[in-house]
């Protein structure tokens, strides 16, 4: 493809300046996983409940208040103001109890929310958790091992 | 010169053609209908009325033969019947809930759907919209691919499962079991074998950075109660065997040799242990069989009497054959059985399969609309799919039930007044006899009523001996029970437990809970049995079903759990549309404006491109998902991108002087290996991801390799072919590219 033509640039002459770059690129990579431990894995991998969910109108604090008050001062929350839509992650929740999920339990905990504006709106509910063990299948990298081996 | 070839034209157009017919049910889906074919056929003007236009009316009664063609019950064909009527009334936009429709089935199996409300009116709504019978005729139809392209869960919302069946407790279980079993065989057969020497275990082996001990062993493990069985070391690899008995339940349900790997990689430990080396070797048992003092002498008797026992070990299912151990003595012989990996590995596939079984009758009573239930190859996991489920909490209910249904003898009460049980003051442990134990559950018939009972470890009968169950009115008519109905052994052996027992209580227990304990007034010979337990109508209904399905073999725990609103789902959809037509425009105008007439030849090889891919997924029966969607989307990309290498090395072509059709020949030629090389790699990566992926990701790589496969038939063979017809014959001074 020859989307630029009759280009004269001297890549070669200025490749130690390319090699520097590319270099402090990724020794900012590895310090940036050293001192944050490693990526941060999704609940794929650390097992956990994920919850989204379509409310009518719903703010960060509110949010935050209700799960603290459902026992997840933990959770963390991701709000799109513009889809009014809100992602709530709990990592490393035992789901495996009980008869109801933990994830219906917060879901429930939220849909009988006193507050009005926290209503989710119908049929918008999406949960998602995973086991603690399906996690570890999963982080092979973690353990350095694949996991067709168990 | 282009040479025209005529079999080339012929595969160019039997793919079109394929893929028109593996797409045309999804997209011209009139001509199909939406009623299962047999439905179509067997039903077509014979049993379905339409009545006013509102109101379908179907009679499924038993005595006609064509409503139930082999293999089909009431119960399924109802099943069908509402899936493919509430995805149709759903299609309408029209809801239950706001009583757009009423779906009913009377006592008399009559199956009616009627539109009533104003809104299904406003709408002009009728039977007719419902596109039950396809226009094409069905003998047709059986000659034409017939599945649809389906949306996955992530797309039209539903509940998605995946199950772990935890096969180390069971073998435990079943090797406790055995434990339990042996002793009173031996005795039917007049073999000595008493109760405390047969126990069972399991080894473990591991390797270590150094020589380990058995007293290093037996401090780590001091805390849990371990006295190592026996211990064996070869330089720095160990084999520890270790017995049931010796080492306590682990409170979180983990089994006793996973308690003992745990351990083993403590980071507290005086050792190190290479990463992956731990694993259990085998599980055995061992039975002690004394000789009696008249049989040692002789040789003759003592063979007889010595392999009369070794018979009934041999015919342990699961267990290798009987071995004599070394510490065998002349007037007590020690075998050992051992169960090694194979029979480990066939036990495991035995119960998961059981387990399916199960979850295949359990998911069929509750009437859930077009489920899917199926094992994850190679891995002890169940993936249960069931589309429209709104929430999980009833899904979770039917999968956490083991239904494990015992009757268990209520032991008297020492300080008199009869059956021993009560609300409170349960008794303390060293008060209760050997031979019994305390359980908790309903007593009396007041809501609020979780009392304990001291019952007898005999279990008299099983829930395997069941041969029917279903909910039904108590005595009294107003009281809900699940009345029972026992198989031809379970009815002998009920008439003989209820005629010694009169007087007595009897427990039945669910799960290790009791739910009723009814006193015996006199023996039961005809084989039917109650259990109350102050139940609303739904649940003697859930009872009676998980009853009748049965038991899941060993334990299942959940292991993922997603679920998907409708509204969400919807959301999806649309966003896929949106990513899919935004991607597919941007290609096509940079294409058309870079390439010109080329570009049109290269759009033509995408559109055909995907029309393969889509076909392909609607012909395998595959759902298109999330992750499919984006794999599609990836598509675009990589059948565009073999076309600019394609053209790209034509206008190389050009540049150098040669004529138009040897610049396209060229072209191909030597594109061609940078393109298989650069697709080769994407495969392989679409394979590994296919092997190792879970769900999503499998979605992904199946669209992704389909993808590469179509892409490289279009970019290559179809574009070539197009540009043959086009000016093969015509002697171009300038190609538009």
């Amino acid at each position: 493809m020859e989307l630029l033509r009759d280009t004269e640039i001297d890549f070669l002459g200025k490749r130690y300046v390319g090699f520097m770059l590319s270099m402090a690129l990724i020794l900012a990579g590895i310090i940036s996983l050293v001192l944050n431990g490693g990526p941060r894995l999704g609940i794929d991998f650390s097992g956990g409940v994920k919850i989204r969910a379509q409310f009518d109108q719903v703010t960060y604090d509110q949010l935050k208040r209700k799960l603290t008050e459902l026992g997840y001062p933990l959770a963390s929350i991701q709000l799109d103001q513009a889809k009014k839509e809100a992602t709530i992650s709990v990592t490393g929740a035992n789901i495996d109890q009980g008869d109801m999920s933990v994830g219906q339990a917060i879901a429930n905990g939220l849909l009988s929310a006193d507050d009005s504006s926290l209503k989710i709106v119908a049929g918008g509910l999406n949960i998602s958790e995973v086991g603690p063990s399906v996690g570890k299948d999963l982080t092979w990298l973690h353990h350095g091992q694949f996991w067709f081996q168990s | 010169m282009y040479n025209f070839s005529a079999w080339k034209l012929a595969l160019v157009l039997t793919v079109l053609l394929f893929s028109i017919l593996y797409l045309l049910p999804t997209t011209y889906d009139k001509l199909y209908g939406y009623l299962p074919l047999w439905m179509q056929e067997g039903w077509q003007d014979k049993k379905l009325w339409v009545v006013d236009g509102h109101t379908l009316k179907i009679s499924l009664k038993e005595t006609d033969e064509f409503i139930y063609p082999s293999g089909k019950n009431y119960r399924k064909v109802v099943n069908e019947l509402s899936d493919v009527l509430d995805s149709q009334i759903n299609k309408l936009g029209l809801s239950e809930v706001e009583g757009d429709y009423i779906f009913e089935t009377t006592a008399d199996r009559e199956f009616y759907v009627r539109f009533l409300s104003e809104k299904a009116k406003a709408k002009k709504i009728t039977v007719g919209d419902l596109n039950l019978y396809g226009s094409m005729p069905v003998a047709f139809r059986r000659m034409l691919p017939d599945s649809r392209l389906k949306q996955g869960l992530d797309l039209a919302g539903g509940v998605h499962l995946v199950l772990g069946v935890d096969v180390e407790k069971s073998i435990e279980a079943m090797i406790r079991n055995r434990v339990d079993v042996i002793p009173g065989r031996m005795r039917a057969e007049k073999i000595r074998c008493r109760k405390g020497n047969v126990y069972g275990g399991f080894s473990v082996q591991g390797t270590f950075d150094k020589p380990v001990s058995q007293d290093d062993l037996e401090n780590q493990f001091a805390d849990i109660g371990l006295g190592l069985y026996r211990f064996e070391q070869e330089g720095n690899k160990a084999v520890i065997s270790v017995r049931y008995a010796d080492v306590a339940d682990s409170e979180d349900g983990a089994s006793t040799s996973q308690v003992i790997s745990k351990r083993l990689r403590d980071e507290k430990t005086l050792w190190k242990v290479s990463p992956g080396s731990i694993k259990v070797t085998d599980y055995w048992l061992k039975a002690s069989v004394n000789i009696p003092t008249n049989r040692i002498a002789d040789i003759v008797k003592k063979e007889e009497y010595l392999s009369t026992a070794k018979e009934i070990l041999n015919n342990l299912r699961y267990f290798n054959e009987p071995s004599e151990e070394s510490s065998s003595s002349a007037t007590q012989i020690v075998y050992r059985i051992r169960i090694d990996s194979d029979q480990i590995t066939e036990y495991k596939n035995e119960s998961i399969d059981q387990v399916r079984t199960v979850l295949d009758q359990r998911v069929d009573a509750f009437g859930v609309a077009s489920p899917s239930i199926r094992r994850e190859a190679n891995r002890p996991r169940i993936v249960v799919e069931l589309p429209g489920a709104k929430d999980s909490s009833g899904p979770l209910r039917i999968v956490r039930t083991m239904g494990l249904l015992e009757f268990k003898l209520v032991e008297k009460n020492p300080s008199g007044g009869g059956s021993w049980y009560g609300l409170a003051n349960t008794p303390l442990p060293d008060k209760i006899p050997e031979g019994a134990k305390i359980y908790y559950g309903k007593v009396g018939r007041s809501e609020e009523s979780d009392g304990w009972y001291v019952l007898k470890d005999q279990v008299l009968l099983t829930g395997d001996q069941i041969a029917d169950a279903y909910p039904d009115t108590g005595v009294t008519g107003f009281e809900r029970t699940v009345a029972l109905r026992f198989d031809r052994d379970g009815r002998g052996e009920f008439a003989e437990v209820t005629t010694d027992n009169v007087g007595e209580s009897l427990a039945v227990l669910l799960d290790g809970r009791v739910q009723s304990a009814p006193t015996i007034q006199e023996p039961i010979i005809g084989g039917t049995a109650s259990i109350s337990g102050n139940f609303t109508f739904e649940e003697a209904e859930y009872l009676a079903n998980i009853l009748k399905s049965g038991a899941f073999p060993v334990g299942v725990r959940i292991a993922e759990e997603r679920t998907v609103g409708p509204t969400l789902g919807q959301r999806s959809i649309d966003n896929g549309k949106r990513a899919f037509v935004m991607g597919m425009m941007l290609v096509v105008i940079f294409i058309l404006v870079y390439y010109k007439m080329s570009g049109l030849v290269a759009v033509i090889a995408l559109s055909f491109n995907m029309l393969i891919v889509l076909a392909a997924l609607a012909g395998f029966g595959a759902a298109l998902t999330l992750p499919g969607i984006a794999g599609l989307v990836l598509t675009i990309g990589m059948s565009v991108d073999a076309n600019v290498l394609i053209f790209e090395r034509i206008r190389e072509e050009l540049r150098t002087g040669k004529s138009v059709w040897s610049a396209i020949e060229n072209g191909y030629q030597r594109a061609f290996w940078t393109i298989l090389d650069a697709n080769l790699t994407t495969l392989a990566v679409a394979a590994v991801l296919y092997n190792f992926g879970t769900g999503p990701v499998k979605g992904f790589a199946i669209t992704l390799g389909i993808g590469i496969l179509a892409s490289m038939f279009t970019a290559i063979v179809v574009t070539r072919e197009i540009y043959g017809w086009m000016i093969g014959k015509k002697r171009l001074e300038k190609l538009s590219i």
